[in-house]
């Protein structure tokens, strides 16, 4: 295990300096001059713009020095922390990223723990009974589910099922510290709207996993000395089946970080998705370049975590090289 | 492609089960009436599939008005016989938005599959076969590439490259390349152990031979069901970005923007603006899900049941 854990965040390290040089190549390929883009405020069209300007604006980045210093004196921050700070806001992107990223955590935490409650015992429900009215309702909702866009159903929640109940969500956002009730009505109905999202894939998961543990010979074993349907089902079948389905959402997770993004643009929620939106609406590009890549180190962390759990609860992947 | 997608099991045995009489064409009616009646829904989503192929062609010469020609004195209108889905804050159709959409989508969706899965196929061909240094390191850029989120991969290319039809493309086919080469790429390990391809080899053939005339047709089936399941995500995405409103940009129509924008603030009092182009996103991405989903257990039955990523 532990040979295998220290293998794993070996080659993590690679992957994320590859990563960081990925999203450097990208923002540098930009067609025309990100200097001159900043000096007429992004809009198009505009007059000349003095080179005097335009040099201090390349100083302020450092554009002037070659590319590979470039990449290596932005490698060179992130190991000080120091993230840059906005174009426009001047704001320091740390900042940002300690103020936003909070929201994103804990609609994602909220978002898969209700995925688990919804889909996990429909899912069981849907094997057990299979071939009946029981599975055909949640499969059947379960792929419509799957082709249902987030801001969609986000919108027709937000429009509809708030004005229905006469529900309107605080403006501003309220830290969960503050006023909880306030922060907890504010994100049921996105984390509402990503959890389904979720918990079709699980349930299809869940089911799949449960019809294939239930024809096992273990399964067999257990009914035949006795054990009553219930214990089997509990003890036996979920215990097995629940791997994969955490391996599913393990892999959610890491997706809803970055997934939760049109979500929080939907709601208006101030977290990391809706940050890297409006950076890019922007084109400020240090901030794009230090929150991607931060999704993308959150993304590699949690997939090792999940790898790692998966590994630890399920032997046989331990002793195998891939 | 003369190796039957119906039946990978038996890959190596299929030159000798064709016999020279047997018309190519003949199988392949065979094959589509099997699918139709053994996979109704699959059939359904293909029907769906076709229908939109039916839009993006002719979508031009049934819509009722131009799709963003502005009517003032037409704003907000209710569905009626003049404008059957009603029309936006600006007067303008929307069954003339969701019919110029339903072309973007599919041009974007396809376009960038093809593009995207089809670089990554080469990639992992090539890397599974040649194996060794090459296959190594070639390993190490697909974990980068899938290491970064999709959406924020899209994000990241749309920020640097500015968002136009052909950006968004781009933007969507590299984030489908790593899954597509992976797929292959371990088909290829599969079949460069086989016997026919040290038959191959003992026979003098090229490795392009061999890389095209045997790994390639072999490993076609894994690819298609890649590329089948990436259409109606593809098509999600573009709606996602356009929604954020750094996706397809204004003259063309888009269903995601459709629901973006100050429209919003009057979706309450039009539901047809909201309700529309939503459906048309449910609809069109739920037909490639279930026309790939069939394609899938049919041509490779060891998959099925188990849930899809």
């Amino acid at each position: 295990m532990r040979q295998y854990t220290v293998r794993r965040l070996i080659l993590g390290i690679p992957t994320i300096l590859g990563a960081a040089l990925l999203i450097f190549v990208i923002m540098r390929v930009a067609p025309g001059d990100v200097a001159s883009l900043i000096a007429i405020g992004g809009a198009e069209g505009e007059e000349e713009v003095s080179q005097e300007k335009l040099d201090k604006i390349r100083e302020r980045l450092g554009l002037n020095a070659p590319l590979h210093m470039q990449f290596l004196n932005w490698m060179w921050d992130l190991s000080k922390f120091d993230l840059g700070e906005s174009l426009w806001s001047r704001q320091p992107v740390s900042d940002l990223l300690v103020r936003r990223f909070p929201l994103t955590l804990q609609l994602s935490a909220m978002a898969l723990v209700l995925s688990w409650i919804i889909a996990i015992p429909i899912g069981i429900l849907s094997a057990v009974k299979q071939d009946s009215p029981m599975d055909y309702i949640p499969r059947f909702l379960s792929i419509i589910g799957l082709a249902t866009p987030n801001f969609w159903l986000g919108i027709l929640m937000l429009t509809y099922l708030a004005a229905f109940f006469g529900w309107v969500p605080a403006l501003t956002y309220q830290a969960p510290w503050r006023a909880p009730g306030e922060n907890l009505s504010q994100l049921m109905l996105p984390a509402i709207v990503l959890g389904t999202a979720l918990a079709a894939i699980q349930t299809r998961m869940t089911r799949a996993t449960m019809l294939e543990v239930l024809r096992e010979d273990y399964i067999r074993t257990a009914r035949a000395k006795g054990l009553g349907a219930q214990a089997v089902l509990w003890r036996h079948a979920l215990k097995n089946a629940a791997i994969p389905v955490l391996t599913i959402s393990g892999g959610q997770l890491s997706g809803l970080i970055s997934g939760s993004l049109v979500t929080e643009v939907v709601f208006n929620l101030p977290g990391l998705g809706l940050a890297t939106v409006d950076a890019v609406r922007l084109r400020d590009y240090p901030v794009i370049q230090n929150l991607v890549l931060f999704i993308t180190i959150v993304h590699i962390v949690v997939n090792l975590g999940v790898d790692l759990l998966y590994a630890f609860l399920d032997p046989r992947i331990r002793y195998s090289d891939y | 492609m003369n190796t039957g997608p119906g039946t990978p099991e038996t890959p190596a045995a299929e030159p000798l089960l064709v016999l020279p009489e047997e018309n190519q064409w003949g199988r392949r009616i065979r094959w589509t009436r099997r699918f139709l009646v053994n996979k109704p829904l699959g059939a359904v989503g293909a029907g769906i599939v076709l229908f939109m192929f039916f839009l993006t062609a002719f979508g031009s010469f049934l819509t009722p008005y131009n799709p963003i020609d502005m009517d003032f004195f037409a704003k907000l209108e209710s569905p009626s016989t003049t404008h059957p889905l009603g029309t936006d804050l600006y007067g303008r159709d929307v069954l003339s938005n969701i019919i110029g959409g339903a072309k973007i989508s599919i041009y974007v969706g396809f376009a960038s599959v093809i593009i995207g899965t089809g670089l990554g196929a080469v990639w992992g061909l090539t890397s599974g076969y040649s194996g060794g240094r090459y296959d190594l390191i070639s390993q190490r850029f697909i974990d980068v590439l899938q290491s970064i989120p999709t959406l924020a991969l899209a994000l990241v290319i749309v920020a640097s490259l500015g968002s136009s039809l052909n950006n968004i493309v781009i933007a969507i086919s590299i984030g489908l390349i790593a899954t597509a080469a992976r797929v292959v790429r371990s088909s290829a390990i599969v079949i460069r152990n086989m016997d026919y391809i040290l038959a191959a080899v003992a026979m003098g053939a090229s490795w392009q031979r061999i890389v095209f005339s045997h790994v390639m047709p072999n490993s076609f089936a894994p690819y298609l069901i890649v590329a089948t399941a990436a259409l109606g995500g593809a098509i999600l995405q573009e709606a996602s970005l356009s929604f954020l409103g750094v996706g397809v940009p204004p003259p063309h129509p888009s269903w995601g923007r459709m629901l973006s924008g100050i429209g919003r603030d009057y979706f309450l009092i039009a539901p047809w603006m909201s309700l529309s182009p939503g459906l048309a996103i449910v609809f069109v991405v739920l037909a490639f899900n279930l026309f790939g989903d069939a394609l899938r257990d049919v041509l490779d039955p060891r998959l099925r049941g188990t849930g899809r990523r």
